[in-house]
């Protein structure tokens, strides 16, 4: 506050504004002095205006929740790479093993993109012959009998709204590129328990690439 | 670009596309166009998930890439295709809402994919809807898309002779960006059927495959943002005058605005004049012709000219939607509305009278205003400390004594918006960062929740007549406790996705004034 | 026998002399004199003299008397029209003059001064004075907080200085100004619907009769009876203009017969009813800039969210 006109040593002198400006007034009290920080978050004197609500507002969440959930769920989608857990939980089972290592889980065209971004692609592990795993459990039931109630399953969920059971399908989907891998003439199954997932996959892939890739 | 946009764009692409992704767009908006080997390098990544990364922005046209010096690559970022993630939902509901569910599915499929052929396209709708005989309706409502322009063509790879090529080359005249290439009912029905009968038909995710035999190889579809966005613009117009004017002059703005849809180019000013016979004419509930011309005159006379006269002349007179007008005025409104509910109605009154009178003193201010001048003196200065509000010192004698000096306050709707924008930004990154934090912090009770449905699936699946009492069991597994902390954990959610839908509503107005400015 | 001459002589001199004498004796003291400083002054004239002279002196109201707390005073009396008693000061008459000019706007003290060029002390004095002699008064003027205008005594202040129907006592009545408001509108909007409630109307027609002019605001305000004091239409004027400010009310202009303009008003419903933004927590957040991801305010740590969340 610039004090233009106070003489100095003066005493009192006339300040170059209105003093009424600033809230009060010469002589009156000081405003009362605060004693602590300010808490970093005051209380706030109303609410904010209450959100929309109604069909549009509820079918758009429905759609935000099933989108952001099918892009986690695509092939696209690059997960970063996890610490290995030292304790192997049944969820890594579902969680995507997919993009953690060095392929693409989807076909690009690759005439639309330019040459130096060609990566391998992940082979479908239709009817390939796996190693055997180094650790085995076996199932209670065989994977032929696996497979035939999933089918029935499929069949009975897709007669119902597709919309619902999306956000099922895509963890079905997660249970099923597993399943498929072990669908065909092998009878080395997943368990329950089954730890040596993650074990496959580098492998096979130390065998794409020893064999020299595709670039 | 300001930095809240690319904090912004890397938690939308982080949510939609995981970590690298949204690592290698960071690292790209941060730096501009560079190329591959120096972003792994700076960024700190495996080159393989680069190149994974790179191929997946540019198939969902997230980036672009263009040779310098005939030999080098180098990659950039579109940074308002980032953004158009979060309409991404509502371009799904709007085709809904317009075409039906088989054009939903199509745009959601366009959407999930990029760029998309319309021979998969199809496929892939149809599989997911249960009517069987539905691939000719869905091919209708592909081709309604394109008509419409809410799908366009990308442009084609140039056939190169060359056996090594660097970057490929594209074309594509103006007349093809809505061409329709030519289809089959064989080659659709031979796509079907090569994808292997042993594969069980689930609904998922499905790449391209190459089946050369397809017709329409290399022809690729993609969602057109800007036509989407001409759309909600066009509402929020109807909208605002239906609130003000009422139904008929809603009517009204929207028959102007539908002639004018595909006419207009997207940075125009305003729509090319129409006349209010033809007015009359496209309106779906008759009006008067009398009444038609009135609501016009009554339109063309309001202060924010949405609705113009363009002429005189003929019958009844040619009418115009300043486009430009109508941007002004929503993001006016806007930014009253924000300051009606930040700091109140008697501020707001203070706000409005220093936007119509451009420059106020203090005194002025509180006689117009008829506040009490303590009251209005409290206002003014919170806005001012807030930004919302400009003091401009105009000395009348050469010292600038303060005794002597008018201080001058004024509004500025256009650095405003801008100031609202970014906290907009800001808002949405702070939606979804604490939605991230729910999940990181309720990861426990998440995880397993989702064991006990796996489980769940499993028991029914496998013991199709299982009793009451091993799905009670399972059930017991979670607490009652633990289900009341998901359920909140539910609801909370929802509030935040439900609060990103809706401000992105905001968004989008003072995004299109500001463009609608920069483009004049 | 000479000296009888001038005994007589003496003797009608003296008088005179001697009502000179207090005179300058209480000119020389304003504030007054007393009984017996005045005694010990003319000590050379006898008693009888003495109050003759301050008798006569009364009389002509050149003087006046006062009890001060130690007997009496004697004080020199200002005229209380100018002209009428001689001797009236010049600085006062100037002064007094000057005020009568300023008619009912009042004038205040330093463009008093600045009009006669006398020193502040002097001007203070005289406006003291005059002011006891309820001749003048002080208004508060609204204009400037603690500044006082200066009038006539029996002069009703103008509104420039009340501050008009809005000020009672100098305190401005907001709750009066927001009860009119919020009335007027009322009618306005009160008008709009009926006029819209006219399905027969052309939009035109419509459209003009949602349209009201000020003494139509007005007429409708006094018969509410709400207000103490009459309002004019210009008073009403500045309430419907608060209302243009609020955003509720649009005004226009028509020409009217005699060539002149009219204005009207018409309620005014929003473009935009509620922006979403104002639908989040951070658009009221009063920490706003502060918040960062990780920081002490953070979106992760916000009250305001939880709060949000919990409905």
């Amino acid at each position: 506050m610039s004090r233009g006109g106070k003489g100095r040593g003066r005493g009192r002198g006339s300040m170059t504004f209105n003093v009424e400006a600033i809230g009060f007034g010469r002589g009156d009290a000081l405003p009362a002095s605060t004693l602590q920080p300010p808490l970093p978050y005051p209380p706030l004197r109303q609410q904010p205006v209450p959100l929309l609500a109604g069909e549009e507002t509820d079918y758009l969440l429905a759609l935000k929740k099933e989108y952001i959930q099918t892009m986690q769920n695509s092939p696209y989608f690059i997960q970063a790479e996890q610490a290995k857990n030292d304790i192997v939980r049944y969820s890594d089972k579902y969680k995507s093993s997919k993009n953690m290592d060095n392929t693409i889980n989807w076909k690009p065209d690759w005439r639309r993109l330019p040459s130096e971004l060609k990566v391998a692609v992940r082979k479908k592990r239709l009817a390939q012959n796996i190693g055997p795993p180094p650790k085995l459990v076996k199932h209670l039931k065989t994977g032929a009998d696996i497979t035939k109630t999933l089918d029935a399953l499929e069949k009975k969920e897709s007669k119902t709204d597709h919309e619902e059971n999306e956000e099922e399908e895509e963890q079905e989907e997660n249970f099923e590129n597993e399943e498929e891998q072990e669908e065909d003439e092998n009878d080395y199954l997943t368990s329950y328990f089954d730890n040596g997932e993650n074990y496959l996959d580098e492998e096979e892939d130390n065998l794409d690439d020893k064999d020299g890739g595709i670039y | 670009m300001s930095s809240r946009e690319c904090l912004l764009a890397y938690e939308l692409l982080q949510e939609h596309y995981g970590k690298i992704a949204a690592d290698v767009a960071s690292f790209l908006l941060q730096n501009g166009w560079q190329p591959l080997r120096y972003i792994a390098l700076k960024a700190n990544l495996k080159l393989d998930q680069v190149r994974k990364a790179l191929c997946l922005l540019i198939q969902h046209k997230l980036a672009k890439f263009h040779v310098r010096k005939r030999k080098i690559v180098e990659y950039a970022i579109n940074i308002e295709n980032v953004l158009s993630i979060l309409f991404h939902p509502k371009f799904i509901y709007t085709v809904k809402l317009l075409y039906g569910d088989a054009a939903e599915l199509i745009v959601e499929e366009a959407l999930q994919h990029g760029i998309i052929l319309m021979s998969t396209a199809i496929k892939n709708v149809a599989d997911r809807l249960p009517d069987e005989n539905g691939s000719g309706k869905i091919e209708k409502a592909f081709k309604d898309l394109v008509q419409t322009h809410f799908l366009q063509r990308e442009p084609e790879v140039e056939k190169n002779e060359e056996e090594e090529y660097i970057v490929p080359i594209f074309t594509q005249n103006e007349a093809d960006l809505y061409r329709l290439p030519t289809l089959s009912e064989e080659s659709l029905k031979r796509k079907r059927s090569d994808d292997g009968s042993d594969e069980p038909k689930a609904k998922r995710l499905k790449s391209e495959h190459e089946t050369p035999s397809v017709k329409d190889d290399g022809v690729y579809w993609s969602v057109n943002i800007s036509r989407f966005q001409q759309y909600f613009r066009d509402q929020s117009i109807v909208a605002s005058v239906t609130q003000r004017f009422g139904t008929p002059c809603g009517e009204i703005v929207r028959a102007m605005l539908r002639i004018s849809e595909v006419t207009t180019p997207a940075n125009a000013q305003s729509t090319q004049p129409i006349s209010s016979a033809e007015i009359a004419r496209s309106l779906p509930q008759k009006l008067p012709m009398e009444h038609v011309e009135q609501h016009l005159k009554l339109l063309s006379n309001d202060e924010d000219q949405i609705v113009q006269l363009f002429d005189d002349s003929g019958s009844g007179g040619l009418y115009v939607v300043n486009l430009k007008n109508s941007a002004l005025a929503l993001a006016t409104a806007t930014v009253l509305s924000y300051v009606q509910q930040r700091y109140g109605s008697k501020a707001c009154r203070i706000f409005r009278l220093l936007m119509l009178k451009k420059h106020l003193e203090q005194k002025q201010v509180e006689e117009f205003a008829m506040i009490p001048p303590k009251e209005a003196k409290g206002y003014l200065y919170h806005m001012l400390a807030e930004n919302m509000v400009i003091m401009q010192e105009v000395p009348r004698t050469p010292d600038h004594a303060p005794a002597r000096t008018f201080y001058l306050y004024s509004v500025n709707i256009q650095r405003l918006s801008r100031i609202l924008l970014v906290k907009c930004y800001k808002t949405c990154t702070n939606l979804m960062t604490r939605h991230n934090h729910l999940i990181k912090t309720n990861k426990r009770i998440l995880d397993k929740e989702e064991r006990i449905t796996a489980i769940k699936v499993r028991v029914n699946a496998t013991l199709p007549d299982a009793d009451e009492a091993q799905l009670e069991e399972i059930e017991e597994m979670m607490t009652s406790s633990e289900r009341t902390s998901l359920t909140k954990h539910q609801h909370c959610c929802n509030k935040l996705h439900t609060a990103q839908n809706q401000l992105l509503n905001t968004i989008f107005v003072l995004d299109s004034y500001l463009n609608a400015l920069s483009s004049a | 026998k000479m000296q009888t001459d001038v005994e007589v002589k003496q003797e009608a001199t003296i008088p005179l002399t001697l009502e000179t004498e207090i005179l300058a004796l209480c000119n020389d003291n304003p504030k007054g004199i007393s009984d017996k400083s005045l005694e010990s002054a003319v000590a050379g004239y006898d008693v009888k003299q003495r109050v003759t002279a301050i008798n006569r002196l009364l009389t002509m109201g050149k003087l006046e008397l006062l009890k001060g707390s130690s007997g009496l005073i004697y004080r020199i009396k200002t005229p209380s029209a100018v002209g009428s008693i001689s001797g009236v000061d010049n600085q006062e008459k100037l002064v007094y003059q000057i005020i009568e000019s300023a008619g009912n706007k009042g004038i205040w003290t330093r463009e008093i001064r600045y009009k006669c060029n006398l020193m502040l002390t002097e001007v203070n004095k005289i406006l003291k004075n005059l002011e006891s002699k309820k001749i003048i008064k002080a208004v508060k003027s609204v204009a400037a907080a603690k500044r006082k205008v200066y009038m006539l005594y029996n002069l009703q202040p103008d509104r420039s200085v009340t501050g008009g129907a809005w000020y009672s006592d100098q305190d401005f009545e907001s709750e009066f100004v927001e009860v009119l408001n919020q009335q007027c509108f009322k009618f306005l909007q009160q008008k709009c619907e009926n006029a819209e409630k006219e399905t027969t109307l052309s939009p035109t027609a419509t459209n003009a009769s949602s349209f009201a002019s000020s003494e139509e605001v007005l007429e409708f305000i006094s018969k509410l009876g709400i207000s103490k004091v009459t309002l004019s239409p210009e008073d009403i004027e500045t309430i419907l203009n608060t209302l243009i400010y609020d955003g509720k009310v649009q005004q226009t202009v028509v020409p009217v017969a005699n060539g002149e303009s009219k204005k009207l008003f018409k309620a005014l419903k929003p473009l935009i009813e509620t922006t979403d933004f104002a639908r989040t927590p951070c658009s009221l957040c009063p920490v706003f800039n502060e918040c960062q991801p990780g920081g002490e305010i953070s979106p992760e740590n916000c009250l305001y969210m939880d709060e949000w969340m919990e409905y």
